[in-house]
């Protein structure tokens, strides 16, 4: 494998640690939230905002580079059978290369409803403290980068 | 905008979606790009962009879709874990006196770890790499030995907790906890079909499956994973479905309890290290990335069907043709059959929800019975070929030797079986509403 496809591939790896990691901590926040709530009634405030405004957006986009990359995105190889190979790869190279411009439009404009969200330091007031709900919209921009990263080198491996 | 030229967007925004799909672009791309065509025709552009592009971050931070990576990334451990060696030991024991006595094992098994893991293909994985083998050796045909895994994997779709279920009901707007309940009834049921057919096809056919005296001892069954595997699987089983139904936590809290009841199971274990841990959890965040993707996708779809108008006048067409509701359904599963042999099966429940739901809800069908219904053609989806996600799945643990059109020879006498569970499904919603209505009423 070449030097940048494997320096891309350390990007889509921390991409992915980054959603293991936040499930990890939903999984022990939600447990704790439950335990509390059983055994004193006094459940954690403010878990189901943590839960959807925090830990979700890393969750579901972290590792979605590192899905593009090892060929995991749920996809229908029906003409594939039927094509030759020259033009099976070809029509991969055109995926990707659909993949690479809407993942950069979305990154752009997540992006900048994140910078949006960040500069007014955009938060969800939970009575006496609040969740900060701008740092769950920052992943966005950046799993789309990724992802677009991952389009361009899946596009360029022979 | 004319109203007609609306509803030619929509039918545009729909063969799109079918090309693109078949152009191999990833399903959620493909939903989504599609929707943004049509909402970007309809709408100023200004506003379509901004439509769409809230979607993702609005979709993901979600409280109620939080039960699926945390499903999954339990299904994940039991999965690394090794913990359906035992179950499926135990079942070889008890059945093998039956004709095919190993492939109903295999079934039941199957039925058992879906209860548990929530996942078709993890289950089909799981259970074929254990039972394949076992099977050849005991001089099964390979054609039964691999189809029973890859339909069994399928029982994980119905048998709570399941993921589409859950997808499901966060769309439609159905209580989950409701789905869970009427999912079980007709999960057996598949079950049991599946065990019927297999015992009836080795009666009548010794070429099928040897008679109890070629399989292999119960010894050889043996290891020491096989006690513990036993009740691993029924002790996670319970704590969700008893918390749940108990009130004690949310379909969504039952998820990371379940985590970490399975966790707290595994990691005694000398062959389950920290680093399967953290394989498992960096699994369920692929797993859920790949399916809340094409979710997004959806979503945006039934966006931009809402401004289409499509679906309802779909309904309102079908209102004045006074269709009745079982050529309706009929219709509607002709279609699923049809959309599930070519697409990914997920694609199509949340093509369907996106598009057909507001036509149901408009005759007022019974939409948790629909939602069964959906994901039992789901799960015939992952069969059928050419597009057999779980064939796949089965060929992929299955010896080299063995062929797909030889699964899929195999599968077609679970097929027959499927139209048996259908016709009663469709005939007799009570198989499914029963339960659901005998805990939270009608």
């Amino acid at each position: 494998m070449s030097k940048p496809s494997q320096q891309a591939r350390l990007i889509f790896s921390f991409g992915e640690a980054l959603g293991a990691l936040a499930l990890c901590l939903m999984v022990a926040h939600i447990s704790i939230d439950v335990a509390l709530q059983a055994l004193i009634d006094l459940p954690l405030r403010g878990t189901s905002e943590i839960v959807s405004e925090i830990y979700m957006p890393f969750v579901v986009f972290g590792a979605l580079a590192a899905v593009q990359d090892r060929r995991e995105e749920i996809r229908v190889d029906l003409v594939s059978i039927i094509l030759p190979d020259r033009i099976n790869a070809m029509l991969d190279r055109l995926v990707q290369a659909l993949v690479l411009v809407a993942a950069l439009w979305l990154a752009w404009h997540t992006g900048e409803q994140a910078l949006r969200a960040m500069m007014i330091g955009e938060r969800i007031e939970l009575g006496t403290f609040a969740v900060a709900s701008w740092p769950g919209k920052l992943i966005l921009p950046f799993a789309f980068a990724f992802l677009a990263l991952s389009a361009a080198v899946r596009a360029m491996r022979p | 905008m004319p109203e007609l030229s609306q509803l030619e967007t929509g039918i545009a925004v729909l063969v799109a979606v079918l090309t693109l799909i078949f152009l191999r672009v990833p399903v959620g791309l493909a939903l989504g790009l599609s929707a943004f065509l049509g909402a970007a025709v309809l709408l100023p552009m200004p506003a379509a962009v901004s439509l769409m592009t809230r979607v993702p971050y609005e979709f993901a931070a979600s409280w109620e879709f939080a039960a699926v990576p945390l499903f999954l990334v339990m299904g994940a451990v039991i999965v690394r874990a090794g913990m359906a060696e035992g179950l499926f030991q135990l079942a070889g024991r008890l059945l093998s006196g039956l004709p095919g006595g190993l492939a109903i094992a295999t079934n039941f098994a199957g039925a058992a770890f879906g209860a548990a893991s929530g996942s078709s293909l993890a289950t089909t994985v799981a259970i074929g790499r254990l039972a394949t083998p076992q099977m050849l050796r005991a001089g099964y045909d390979p054609a039964l030995a691999t189809a029973v895994t890859a339909c069994a994997g399928t029982l994980a779709a119905l048998i709570p907790p399941s993921i589409p279920l859950i997808v499901y009901g966060i769309l439609a707007e159905q209580s989950v906890a409701r789905l869970f309940l009427a999912g079980i009834v007709p999960g057996l049921l598949t079950a049991f079909a599946y065990a019927l057919m297999i015992a009836l096809r080795c009666h009548f056919n010794l070429a099928l499956a040897p008679r109890k005296s070629r399989q292999p001892p119960a010894d050889d069954l043996e290891d020491e994973t096989a006690d513990w595997g036993v009740v691993a699987l029924p002790i996670i089983a319970i704590i969700i479905l008893g918390g749940i139904y108990s009130g004690l936590f949310s379909p969504g809290q039952a998820g990371a309890v379940g985590t970490v009841a399975a966790i707290l199971i595994a990691l005694p274990r000398k062959d389950f290290q920290w680093r399967d841990l953290a394989a498992a959890f960096a699994d369920a965040a692929r797993q859920t990335a790949s399916i809340l993707f094409v979710a997004i996708g959806a979503f945006m779809l039934t966006r931009t069907m809402a401004l289409t108008g499509l679906p309802f006048a779909l309904a309102d067409l079908v209102e004045a043709w006074a269709v009745s509701p079982l050529v309706l359904i009929l219709g509607a599963s002709l279609l699923f059959v049809l959309l599930g042999m070519v697409l990914d099966p997920f694609g199509v429940m949340l093509l369907s929800v996106a598009v057909l739901l507001p036509v149901f809800e408009r005759l007022d069908f019974d939409l948790i019975w629909l939602g069964i219904i959906i994901v039992k053609y789901i799960e015939i989806g992952l069969i059928t070929p050419p597009v057999g996600l779980n064939v796949f799945a089965a060929k992929s643990v299955a010896p080299d030797q063995i062929s797909l059109p030889t699964i899929f020879r195999g599968v077609v006498w679970f097929l027959v079986a499927e139209v048996f569970v259908m016709a009663c499904l469709l005939g007799f919603p009570s198989i499914v509403l029963w339960l659901p209505n005998q805990v939270f009423g009608v």
